[in-house]
């Protein structure tokens, strides 16, 4: 052994973070190898908010898994509902009506506002600054008030059923939604002077966390984290499911693939999603909300997936049916999994206080990975 | 060339048994199916066209576990689903080596259907807690498995 490794071993101490610490967004536990301040090594412990919805799902008819499926991905919790009904309805060749599937998009596109408002707030947070956190809510409060009148549900929104939306939605949430729209477009300047500009944010940002295309890949890292790597990969365009093609937006990109450039995406992508829902309200067709399914719908025999693009990336599940109303299998893709098997690798040699700002810009759902 | 296209001929090439399937339909355009000692083979086909790890996860089906994988390409829309028959040592080669994205995946795998991944760098426990991590929940009962010729009908 030389010197310089005798030393390394010597002053080398372990540091745990989590499962209670604030910036780990959840219950996730991380035993850090330190030497001095800088992070030697990673060992991310999950599994503190494991409840086995797979094994649930297996063991009761189809319709009853579906609440379950909101409770995984607590901030954006309509993509995965989104996912499972239109899996069920792609096995089972059912149609959707037009408005349900407009409905649909709208609702999600809420949602994923909702939640990138979230991890915005969190975010900031985690880096020490206080104030944009309380903007950040007051608007997703406006969200959330909105899908509360729509979904009835403030957090775990289970709104959609196998052939269409479990209710039609009316002219105050139509209202109210168009409020909430020419808000949200004057609330990103306030965002830009407050944070995007703001030196200190931009140092704690610029240049960490870098993830590469290839190294994103290699990890399966899909949504705003391999966006900001510059893969312009959205499954609403690549994959396009429900009404997408029928709406115009851009996928939302960055070059550098640091933490301040998924910060860029983020922001970029709620005003995509802006674009969306008025686009989706001024052309709300008329008509039913939900087809005419019979009530008792069996899954056929082998396999089928369906994806979404979630607000952390690709939302997959895979169904394999026997014949009967209970999935034989059903296995729930999360992809802040992939997102963050990455930060081994990612974090080795980088001070702590950057590895907090690199978890935050990772936009951690931790109920998600351990479902 | 596009990344389909290539993956086709690649496949050929290397004489893996698939079938094209209607993406519409089952939302994977691609099904291979192989066996251990070739997943990482066709792995590394995967990883050189760009493709990433969706899932790996497994089935229980009689007469053993099957483990599946999906695989998604970024650059066009293109699905592969992968399915390999557990040898009866219950052990199959694990792909982390060429995906490292695949890590966690098998591990959790290991947790729910109590598999080995061999030459895997690290296969301990993921999400199971340390009293049930050889619990291998997601295995079936006898009373509720099933055949593999009614769970992947045309298949083997």
């Amino acid at each position: 052994m030389t010197d310089s490794t005798r030393e390394f071993e010597v002053y080398r101490f372990y540091l745990n973070l989590g499962p209670q610490h604030p910036s780990t967004h959840g219950v996730l536990r991380m035993v850090l190898g330190m030497y001095g301040e800088h992070v030697v090594d990673i060992d991310p412990v999950l599994g503190y908010g494991h409840r086995m919805h797979e094994k649930m799902a297996e063991s009761r008819p189809w319709p009853m898994f579906l609440p379950n499926t909101a409770r995984m991905d607590y901030a954006c919790a309509l993509p995965h509902n989104h996912c499972y009904v239109s899996l069920i309805e792609r096995v089972n060749n059912i149609m959707v009506p037009d408005r349900a599937e407009y409905l649909r998009v709208i609702t999600s596109e809420l949602n994923r506002i909702a939640s990138h408002l979230l991890w915005l707030g969190a975010f900031l947070l985690d880096l020490g600054a206080f104030t944009p956190i309380l903007y950040a809510f007051d608007d997703r409060e406006q969200v959330l008030d909105i899908l509360e009148h729509v979904t009835g549900s403030r957090l775990t929104h289970c709104y959609f059923r196998v052939g269409g939306v479990s209710a039609d939605i009316d002219e105050k949430s139509i209202d109210l939604i168009n409020v909430f729209v020419r808000r949200m477009w004057q609330r990103f300047d306030i965002y830009d002077k407050l944070i995007t500009k703001n030196i200190i944010f931009i140092r704690r940002t610029r240049k960490v966390g870098i993830i590469l295309p290839e190294m994103a890949r290699r990890y399966g890292a899909t949504g705003p984290v391999l966006r900001a790597s510059g893969v312009a990969h959205d499954i609403r365009k690549h994959e396009p499911y429900s009404v997408y093609p029928e709406f115009d937006f851009k996928i939302a990109t960055a070059k550098k693939g640091d933490a301040f450039g998924r910060y860029l995406v983020r922001i970029e992508e709620m005003k995509q999603s802006l674009r969306i829902i008025s686009q989706a309200v001024e052309r709300l067709p008329a008509g039913p909300v939900r087809a005419d399914v019979p009530k008792k719908i069996k899954l056929p025999s082998g396999g089928a997936s369906f994806s979404v693009e979630g607000a952390r990336g690709d939302v997959t599940y895979y169904l394999v049916g026997d014949g009967t109303e209970v999935p034989y299998r059903l296995k729930v893709r999360s992809p802040t999994l992939s997102n963050l098997s990455l930060i081994a690798e990612l974090g080795k040699g980088i001070l702590l206080a950057d590895l907090i700002a690199v978890l935050g810009s990772l936009d951690l759902v931790i109920p998600e990975i351990d479902r | 060339m596009q990344t389909r296209e290539l993956l086709i001929e690649r496949l050929k090439k290397k004489s893996f048994d698939f079938k094209e399937t209607d993406s519409r339909r089952c939302g994977y355009g691609l099904e291979v199916q192989t066996l251990s000692s070739h997943i990482r083979d066709l792995a590394a086909v995967m990883r050189d066209l760009g493709l990433y790890v969706v899932f790996v996860t497994a089935v229980h089906v009689r007469p053993g576990i099957q483990v599946v994988y999906q695989f998604a390409a970024t650059d066009v829309p293109l699905r592969v689903m992968v399915r390999v028959p557990v040898p009866p040592d219950g052990t199959v080669l694990s792909i982390a080596g060429i995906f490292h994205g695949a890590d966690w995946h098998e591990r959790e795998v290991r947790d729910l259907f109590g598999l080995s991944f061999g030459e895997h760098p690290d296969l301990r426990p993921l999400i199971l807690p340390d009293e049930d991590v050889d619990l291998a929940p997601l295995r079936k009962k006898e009373k509720k498995l099933k055949d593999i010729m009614d769970i992947f009908p045309g298949n083997d």
